[in-house]
């Protein structure tokens, strides 16, 4: 008797567009709730799997490369391990979800799944997602071929970010969206309930892959640069941090994300989330996902310096510092008021 | 201010200037003043110079004073109050900056929905 493949979901979309964010909510639903998942990060630290907080041990992480550039190797290994596990009985799962770096063209991804005779009688690619940033999708698109890809092989194009822009600038965004891929449903992402209903999947597009694959390609230029810090850090040395990083890095500039240990509440990280200049109100979780309380804070972009965004944020660490201590100093040699003293 | 947190405070920023020369493409170099153990010089191989010190304590809020003799000869001197607006100021006067300054947006929604 032959076993129903195992549906994959690709979770792909740019550089802080929300996925992480997503799979987080859809771990939680009932048609995710038993899905394995592979995590794909790029740079050395990884922080994604720290961030979904699903409660989901069968969550696995392919950290420091492009999934594109490595998919024949590590993801079929991976996918490999995970269906052997389950054919053992060591792991149960109904689903994978893959989450791309944003930087991943999903289509060797695709292909790999497609043509690794190993894997596809095991599993088959049922959707492809992609989350589409509402404020960056046009700068984005412009400037990178990963960001047309993720789009052009979407079933399912998830708007993140609707509430930062206009209504009007919605529907250019669907516009826009439709002349890159007119087959895919576009939904608003915090509608989206996690079901199929209404949403076509990727077997019945298998055409579109033979047709793109050829303009697709994977751009080196990007890099990621990781920053550790065993001593909590200031909340405005941080905020000064990224108001220094994106005036004089700014167009380099991706993406930042962070766990951050703030001094002022050690033992409740900060997310931090910034999407090339613009940075997201931080949410605190309440407790560290792990042992590691340090700050992580990765920085992605193309171009960017290596050594000056640690440098710069120990400068201004020591500077934050120094003002806390002649701040100290000087209210000890403020006189006490006098009780009664008008 | 005491000569340790001067020594400290130009510890820090010595490689940070060198490694914004090399960000900025800026060819030149970062040194300690041979002739002030308070200051460091950063030299522009088109003629710009800019000697750093801290400020003295009667400046503050300032925390830097930079005194620039420009390529075309001129001197001029300004203060800075904080790291951040120090390298604002280096860039500008060492002609670095880029195109467009982009300012840091602060989002009105957390991007976990």
């Amino acid at each position: 008797m032959t076993s129903k493949p195992v549906p994959v979901t690709i979770l792909t979309g740019f550089l802080g567009s929300g996925k992480t964010t997503l799979l987080a909510r859809l771990l939680k639903t009932w048609m995710f709730g038993r899905a394995a998942v592979i995590i794909n990060e790029f740079g050395e630290v990884g922080l994604d799997h720290d961030l979904v907080e699903s409660g989901n041990e069968n969550i696995l992480e392919l950290s420091n490369g492009c999934l594109c550039c490595r998919a024949q190797s590590d993801l079929s290994k991976t996918l490999a391990n995970l269906l052997a596990k389950r054919n053992a009985g060591e792991i149960d799962f109904e689903r994978i979800v893959i989450e791309t770096s944003g930087l991943v063209d999903p289509v060797p991804v695709l292909q790999m799944i497609a043509t690794d005779r190993a894997i596809n009688e095991r599993c088959a690619v049922d959707r492809v997602i992609t989350t589409v940033d509402a404020v960056n999708i046009s700068r984005t698109v412009d400037q990178y071929g990963e960001a047309r890809s993720q789009i052009a092989f979407a079933d399912l194009l998830l708007l993140t970010k609707t509430d930062l822009v206009a209504a009007s600038d919605v529907d250019a965004v669907k516009r826009r969206l439709a002349g890159l891929n007119e087959f895919a449903t576009v939904t608003i992402a915090a509608d989206w309930d996690g079901s199929w209903a209404g949403h076509q999947s990727t077997a019945s597009e298998k055409s579109k892959l033979t047709a793109f694959e050829t303009e697709a390609g994977h751009d080196h230029r990007f890099t990621s640069i990781s920053i550790l810090r065993d001593r909590p850090l200031s909340a405005t040395a941080v905020l000064l941090f990224l108001e220094g990083l994106v005036a004089h890095e700014g167009d380099k500039l991706l993406r930042v994300k962070g766990l951050v240990q703030l001094a002022e509440d050690p033992e409740r990280p900060m997310v931090l989330h910034c999407v090339q200049q613009m940075i997201h109100q931080p949410v605190w979780l309440d407790t560290w996902p792990s042992d590691d309380k340090r700050t992580r804070i990765v920085l992605i972009g193309h171009g960017l310096s290596e050594r000056w965004p640690s440098l710069l944020l120990d400068a201004l660490e020591d500077e934050i510092a120094e003002l806390m201590r002649e701040r100290q100093s000087s209210e000890r040699v403020l006189p006490t008021p006098r009780a009664g003293a008008a | 201010m005491t000569q340790r947190s001067v020594i400290d405070a130009f510890a820090k920023l010595r490689p940070l200037l060198d490694e914004s020369l090399r960000n900025w493409a800026v060819d030149g170099v970062v040194e300690k003043d041979a002739s002030s153990s308070d200051a460091i010089v950063v030299r522009a191989n088109n003629g710009t110079q800019l000697a750093i010190r801290r400020a003295p304590e009667d400046d503050r809020p300032a925390r830097w004073s930079v005194s620039v003799r420009e390529k075309d000869g001129r001197c001029s001197e300004f203060m800075s109050t904080s790291i951040l607006g120090l390298m604002m100021e280096v860039r500008m006067m060492l002609d670095a900056m880029p195109a467009q300054v982009r300012p840091l947006r602060i989002g009105s929604a957390s991007a976990r929905q």
